[in-house]
């Protein structure tokens, strides 16, 4: 699995029509029907053609759109890494086993996190995980003295194993244990703790049913009617600090924000704002911004990528591992260090290297060897996140470069323009169109069947030109001047505008009416677990908004999401909303 | 007609007020007379495995030339590992998958496991046929929903994910890629360690979860209510290892991985180490009836992993080969593509040569077993959907021919899962949806 599956909705229309069309617009509804989407369709000669530019939104039109079932709040399973993050505030520094794998959908696993449901095989891999890092924890009476606020000395002690356990609780369930649920652990705590003779197993046994229970393992935020909002849900406090603390933290909530939730300050906007505002200039809000990040530009996927050894041996782990930690410098260093317009990514010329990417940058060995900032020269034509060896090597194949995995990046997760897959039963192979003319070729010139065959040219018209302005750069990164010795013709258009390159797209890509509105699409996403519905432009545009008049800051983005209604409230599952009705569900 | 779910055990008891009971491995002398049945006459049940490789096959070097029976037709070059296990061998050639291509290595898989359309987001529709089988014969073993292992973990376009193996959309049953992980489980279930007091501890505590999911289920919708049913099933399938733990009785003792192949790899690498390690435990879980469905996927649809073993580079098999981009040629890739699907199959053999060695009953677990081996698309670098590899391997205690090359002409590729289907007694009428919908079984196939 590559990164996100959100063309398939395109693929489905695509075969329906039977015609070679590209669709954009993550346009596609919850339950998998279509939104309103636009066919933009380019067919034959297309070099004249445009890239799309309009969105779904912006499409509209005055067609009624026909009325929309809203999904309901769901169950979220903690992802991978809100599971390693969550365990390990509770816990201290603890070794994790594997759990079931996060699964991939409409390219976020968040949103995977929202649908598929947990193997058997599964129950026992969180069995096995927790309970070998509880045993950890627990071994030394140092830890068990930071984890719970009481440590007993024996059973009798039955007021500071209660403590123990309803502190531990709240953390680890996001809520207050209810009377019942706490006898039951103080049960087990109890029973255990007489067997084995020591109270304190009892309550590891006790901690460990805790992080097995539903609460724990899965984000339970289902809100409650609310009268006075129209029928809507609200969420309450509690739920309120899960969702704070999992969107900006990645990780559960702190003590100050359950003490806050137990105040009922998280049940309106000030408070909300207030904590938020707290919440962002907290250290734990990189590590948010780092996941959201990896999920965005599918890091997870490094991991496996391959080249051919024989033609780079400089793609090595280390190289690898050094990659990602570039990417997310930059992230941080223009959300949090400068911080700075999100956009002077997608342009900038400041990178982070130690001395091995320094090599594939073409910049100065320093010694000590140390991660470090570093200036491109002036004038360089690799600029922003294109530009990066992370994303050029990430879309590229073994053995060359790809300019339709390029481009395609380019067009997804910077564009939100949707590229369905080829259609079936074509040969995929550029090398077969050499049998008559067997000298070497550009991937240009490679390319040009694509962008010429109806059945092709639809979709490799959208990626194929932005992905060949980066042809200067090979499959790992490094410039090169020519490609087998062939002269390189970077230019191109996008959307009208002419590019000589892949440093002047970059600044094309900067400027981009689309980047904003698609910036705040995905991290809406990503934060609802879902796609966003047609009827949630508004809310997208209303952040958007926010965005730009915060100078494209991304934490007043992450601030204008989760101090939006939107945020607070949700429709119950199942009722119909009109396109243009924003209050007073029907259920 | 649907057959009665047997409750063959051998060591029934009462601790700690629990009803317990485990299978033996099933020999001969534990039978009636004819070695059809055992002594209380509850019949034999053949087991399952659905085995999988991503990447398809070339048609020119999959299918037999002849067809027929026994020596009138011989195995493909691409089959030759398969060769000593010829008796067994079902190769089903000419067969299409007849639901429409949305996406080349998503719809096919889809089709040939579930018989019904990938849904848009890579998931399945229905149910696979392996948790079909299941419903109908696992249900009282220690895995009811089946054991389900992996060798490569790499992804593969993002399509069906890692999995084959699907209990409903949006429900599936993920790859183990460990066998140290699996051995050390099986192992508590040998009855060949002493159990662990703390088995009751574990047991409290998950009844205490189960009892915060029933709980929470009021609340919920129905898909959140089915996904935490879900997780209620894993408890409850917990609980049913621990109460075998404590009770297992001796059936000898697994192969411990470690031990007998170090040097097999990481986990989710491709090795035949890897893939003889796993043969080695499927084949006891078979054996003892741990588990009488399981899945086994050498590669999952697409997959992106690289063959090196077989001499195929650090490159990714799935484009270099799979779609013939290797920067060495047309001929290369070709040729390696072939090396590839033979390796491949060289894998299944492994699991094959763990089964025949394997005694049960009056013959052995493969002459009593059912392995459905099929891939993600025909021939790759043309995304075909016809001519599709399908094998059956074993002979289902009887029921199937097996030695056979059956070829048609573009018959419907969901008469396969549902003739197995209907193999293991389910009363439905047809298999599959839409394009993908059979009510034929192939008669060709039985004895």
């Amino acid at each position: 699995m590559r990164r996100g599956d959100s063309h398939h909705l395109g693929a489905l229309l695509a075969a329906l029509l039977g015609a070679p069309a590209c669709y954009q617009g993550d346009t596609a509804n919850a339950d998998g029907s279509a939104g309103t989407t636009t066919a933009a369709t380019a067919t034959g000669d297309s070099t004249d053609a445009t890239a799309p530019t309009t969105t779904a939104a912006d499409s509209d039109g005055d067609e009624p759109a026909p009325p929309q079932a809203v999904p309901g709040p769901t169950l979220r399973r903690l992802t991978a890494s809100e599971f390693t993050h969550s365990m390990q505030d509770l816990l201290g520094p603890v070794t994790l086993g594997d759990v079931e794998a996060d699964s991939l959908q409409d390219g976020f696993f968040a949103v995977g996190a929202a649908r598929v449901a947990l193997s058997p095989a599964g129950v026992a891999r969180y069995e096995q995980a927790i309970g070998d890092a509880t045993a950890q924890a627990f071994a030394d009476p140092a830890r068990v003295a930071q984890i719970l606020r009481c440590v007993p000395t024996q059973l009798t002690d039955v007021t500071c194993m209660r403590d123990a356990l309803a502190t531990f609780g709240r953390r680890a369930w996001r809520r207050p244990l209810t009377g019942v649920e706490l006898e039951r652990y103080l049960g087990i705590a109890t029973t255990i703790g007489s067997e084995t003779g020591d109270v304190v197993v009892g309550l590891r046994h006790a901690v460990w049913a805790l992080l097995q229970a539903p609460h724990f393992l899965y984000r339970v935020e289902l809100g409650e009617p609310s009268p006075d909002h129209g029928g809507r849900l609200e969420f309450t406090s509690y739920e309120m600090a899960s969702r704070l603390a999992f969107t900006l933290w990645n990780t559960l909530p702190d003590e100050a924000l359950l003490d806050a939730a137990e105040a009922d300050q998280l049940s309106d906007g000030p408070g909300v704002t207030e904590q938020a505002a707290r919440m962002l200039a907290d250290p734990r809000a990189r590590q948010g911004v780092h996941n959201f990040i990896a999920e965005l530009y599918g890091l997870w996927a490094l991991g496996e990528k391959v080249k051919d050894d024989t033609l780079f041996p400089q793609w090595t782990p280390t190289l690898k591992a050094v990659m990602r930690d570039e990417l997310l410098a930059r992230v941080e260093d223009v959300v949090f260090d400068q911080p700075a317009d999100f956009f002077s990514l997608y342009d900038g010329q400041k990178v982070f290297v130690n001395n091995e990417l320094a090599r594939i940058y073409g910049l100065e060995e320093v010694q000590p060897d140390v991660f470090r900032a570093a200036q491109l020269p002036e004038g360089s034509p690799r600029r922003g996140l294109i530009g990066s060896a992370l994303v050029l090597a990430m879309n590229s194949l073994p053995a060359r470069t790809s300019a339709t995995e390029r481009g395609q990046f380019i067009a997804e997760s910077l564009l939100c323009r949707t590229v369905p897959p080829p259609p079936p039963t074509v040969d995929t192979n550029l090398d077969d169109e050499d049998v008559e003319d067997p000298g070497p070729k550009t991937l240009r010139e490679k390319l040009e069947p694509h962008r010429e065959k109806p059945e092709c040219s639809g979709c490799h018209n959208i990626t194929d030109p932005l992905g060949l302005a980066l042809e200067h750069f090979d499959t790992i990164g490094r410039w090169r001047d020519n490609d087998q010795g062939l002269t390189i013709d970077a230019s191109g258009e996008l959307d009208g505008e002419y590019f000589a390159d892949g440093g002047e797209l970059a600044v094309l890509l900067r400027q981009h009416p689309m980047v904003a509105n698609c910036l705040a699409r995905k991290l809406y996403t990503y934060a609802g677990g879902r796609l966003p519905l047609t009827r949630d432009t508004d809310t997208i545009a209303e952040i958007e908004g926010e965005l730009t008049l915060a100078g494209n800051r991304f934490d007043r983005l992450l601030l204008a999401l989760v101090t939006h209604d939107d945020f607070r409230f949700a429709h119950p599952a199942g009722t119909v909303v009109a396109e243009d009705d924003t209050e007073g569900d029907k259920p | 007609m649907s057959r009665p779910i047997p409750r063959r055990t051998v060591l029934r008891g009462m601790i700690a007020g629990v009803a317990v009971a485990l299978p033996l491995p099933r020999l001969a002398g534990m039978l009636d007379g004819n070695g059809t049945a055992y002594a209380d006459s509850t019949p034999l049940l053949p087991r399952y495995l659905t085995w999988f490789f991503g990447n398809g096959a070339d048609p020119t070097q999959w299918v037999p030339e002849a067809t027929g029976q026994g020596a009138a037709w011989s195995v493909s070059p691409s089959l030759m590992p398969l060769a000593e296990y010829k008796p067994w061998l079902s190769v089903l050639s000419g067969y299409e998958v007849k639901i429409p291509a949305l996406y080349a290595h998503k719809s096919a898989p889809a089709a040939v496991l579930t018989g019904a359309q990938a849904a848009m987001n890579g998931d399945v529709t229905a149910p696979s046929i392996d948790q079909k089988i299941a419903a109908l014969i696992n249900k009282d073993t220690a895995f009811p929903s089946g054991v389900h292992v992996g060798i490569s973990n790499v992804t593969g376009a993002g399509a069906l994910d890692f999995n084959i193996s699907f209990n409903a959309p949006n429900a599936p049953n993920p790859p183990n890629y460990s066998p140290a992980d699996l051995f050390a489980t099986l192992l508590t279930l040998s009855g060949a360690q002493e159990p662990d007091p703390s088995l009751f501890r574990r047991k409290s505590i998950l009844d205490a979860v189960a009892e915060e999911a029933k709980a929470l289920q009021s609340r919920l919708g129905a898909e959140d209510r089915a996904r935490l049913d879900r997780h209620l099933e894993g408890v409850a399938e917990l609980q049913t290892q621990i109460d075998a733990t404590i009770s297992a009785a001796d059936c000898g003792t697994p192969i411990d991985p470690d031990v007998a192949y170090p040097n097999r790899g990481e986990d989710g690498s491709i090795s035949i180490d890897r893939c003889r390690a796993f043969a080695d435990l499927l084949a006891f879980a078979f054996s003892c009836e741990l588990t009488r469905v399981a899945s086994f996927v050498f590669s999952c649809a697409a997959c992106h992993a690289p063959y090196t073993e077989a001499g195929l580079g650090n490159v990714t098999f799935h484009e270099d080969f799979g779609h013939r981009l290797s920067p060495m040629g047309i001929d290369y890739a070709t040729g390696g593509f072939r090396t590839g699907v033979a390796y491949a199959m060289s894998g299944l053999a492994e699991l094959l040569k763990r089964f025949r060695d394997t005694p049960d009953a009056t013959g052995n677990l493969l002459d009593n077993a059912v392995i459905y081996t099929t891939s993600c698309v025909g021939q790759p670098w043309d995304h075909r959907m016809d001519d599709f590899p399908l094998l059956i391997l074993g002979k289902a205690g009887g029921l199937l021919r097996g030695d056979l090359h059956h070829r048609t002409a573009g018959d419907n590729a969901s008469k396969v899962p549902f003739s197995l289907l209907k193999l293991f007694g389910s009363p439905e009428p047809s298999f599959g949806a839409a394009e993908g919908l059979v009510s034929e079984t192939i008669p060709e196939l039985l004895a």
